[in-house]
């Protein structure tokens, strides 16, 4: 937006941008804040276009703070929409408070492609350190999810060639599209894994399903996790086989039509993973037996168990109430 | 506020009544008061503008006050964004 300037008149109504320039018409801005704006957007748009460099040269003329990291922020977001993963990772490492926020979003973002999961993971060490093993997370779980996710195809052969520091990724992603085919049976996804047949079925547009926002459970930070959709949280399983359970799980979560009592066998589960996971998608969920069904674990052995019974009935969780953890 | 008005050069000006909404910026009810006192819906709308960007914590209430549409749109799209209402 430019004002006019110069003359004894008002300033006169604000000036749309022409798409395709540069930050370089920001500096006719006659005020700072105009100027902000105008090179934050600027930033935003080189972003969008897959302009890393030209989003820098915008954020370089933004004064230091946090106008400055938003404007890295929106380009970094852009970036990895435009699938770009190193230049927004690029971006994200400049974005100060918001780093975290911006890997998340352009993480998640990236469209599928057939670039190598190698050359998304080149971009990390452009991230602030103690956000690098997050960002790598991400990527991995964004990498998997746009092999498998809304393909139609459900061919378990990749997922189970993954390497070890993908496995868990690879089997999430997997179990996602295959219970999206399945109509949310898992006896024939388990099948289909173990006998190395292929689900099939309609393409999905957008890929994008159901999560929640990670729950603060004393007792479950310190078991292994990865980054699922969003930059939600999953369990990894103690084996191969209990992990593939739990993915499960999560893929029944992720199909927005599958109800709370889908979840109620595994509030037994042996496995106290498998069993963590039930709870916290049975209690988010709406049910019309939800709070009975929960107080009758309030004196469960488990620690982690009662701390989800105590949280859920403290915020009934399963109502999606505002300001509660919830449903997304 | 209103003594601003006699300053020929509209950027001037502009640079006038935002050094006195500065300080009144803390208090909404002065604020208010001060931008009833401006005549011209582009100026108030920009010093509201001017004032969302340095404080984007107050954003929502101050976009929501400017009437000009293209500098309304522009306001909200660029301080709407959830993470900024908690900036200093």
């Amino acid at each position: 937006v430019l004002f006019a300037c110069g003359g004894g008149g008002a300033p006169s109504a604000p000036v749309t941008l022409a798409p395709g320039t540069g930050p370089e018409v920001c500096a006719a801005e006659p005020f700072e804040q105009l100027r902000i704006g105008c090179l934050v957007e600027s930033g935003a748009r080189a972003g969008r276009e897959g302009h890393g460099d030209v989003a820098q040269a915008a954020c370089d003329g933004v004064p230091a703070g946090t106008w400055r990291d938003e404007c890295h922020f929106r380009a970094g977001e852009e970036l990895g929409r435009a699938g770009d993963v190193p230049a927004a990772l690029a971006h994200c490492g400049q974005a100060g408070r918001f780093a975290t926020f911006c890997t998340t979003h352009a993480g998640w973002g990236v469209p599928p492609s057939d670039d190598p999961l190698a050359g998304w993971l080149a971009g990390v060490p452009k991230l602030p350190a103690e956000l690098q093993a997050e960002g790598a997370d991400i990527l991995r779980g964004r990498w998997w999810f746009n092999h498998y996710f809304g393909t139609g195809t459900a061919d378990p052969a990749a997922a189970r060639a993954a390497p070890p520091e993908e496995a868990a990724a690879a089997r999430g992603a997997w179990a996602l599209e295959a219970v999206r085919l399945l109509d949310g049976d898992l006896v024939a996804a388990r099948a289909a894994w173990d006998g190395g047949t292929v689900p099939t079925g309609g393409a999905k547009e957008p890929r994008i399903g159901r999560y929640d926002a990670p729950f603060k459970i004393a007792g479950e930070d310190a078991l292994p996790r990865i980054r699922t959709f969003g930059s939600s949280l999953r369990f990894v399983g103690e084996t191969p086989a209990e992990d593939l359970d739990i993915a499960l799980l999560e893929a029944l979560y992720f199909r927005e039509t599958t109800p709370a009592a889908a979840f109620r066998p595994f509030l037994d589960d042996p496995r106290p993973r498998v069993r963590y996971t039930a709870f916290r998608c049975f209690r988010t969920l709406p049910s019309a037996d939800a709070e009975a069904v929960l107080r009758a674990y309030a004196a469960d052995p488990d620690p982690v168990v009662v701390a989800h019974v105590a949280d859920a009935l403290k915020y009934r969780t399963w109502l999606g109430k505002p300001n509660a953890p919830g449903l997304r | 506020m209103a003594g601003c008005a006699s300053v020929r050069d509209a950027v001037a000006r502009e640079e006038c009544r935002y050094t006195e909404a500065k300080a009144l910026a803390g208090d909404d009810k002065a604020l208010k008061v001060a931008l009833a006192t401006i005549p011209e819906d582009a100026s108030r709308d920009l010093l509201l503008y001017r004032l969302a960007v340095d404080h984007p914590a107050r954003a929502a209430a101050l976009c929501g006050q400017i009437h000009t549409p293209d500098l309304h749109e522009k306001c909200s799209r660029v301080l709407g964004r959830p993470h900024l209402q908690g900036a200093p």
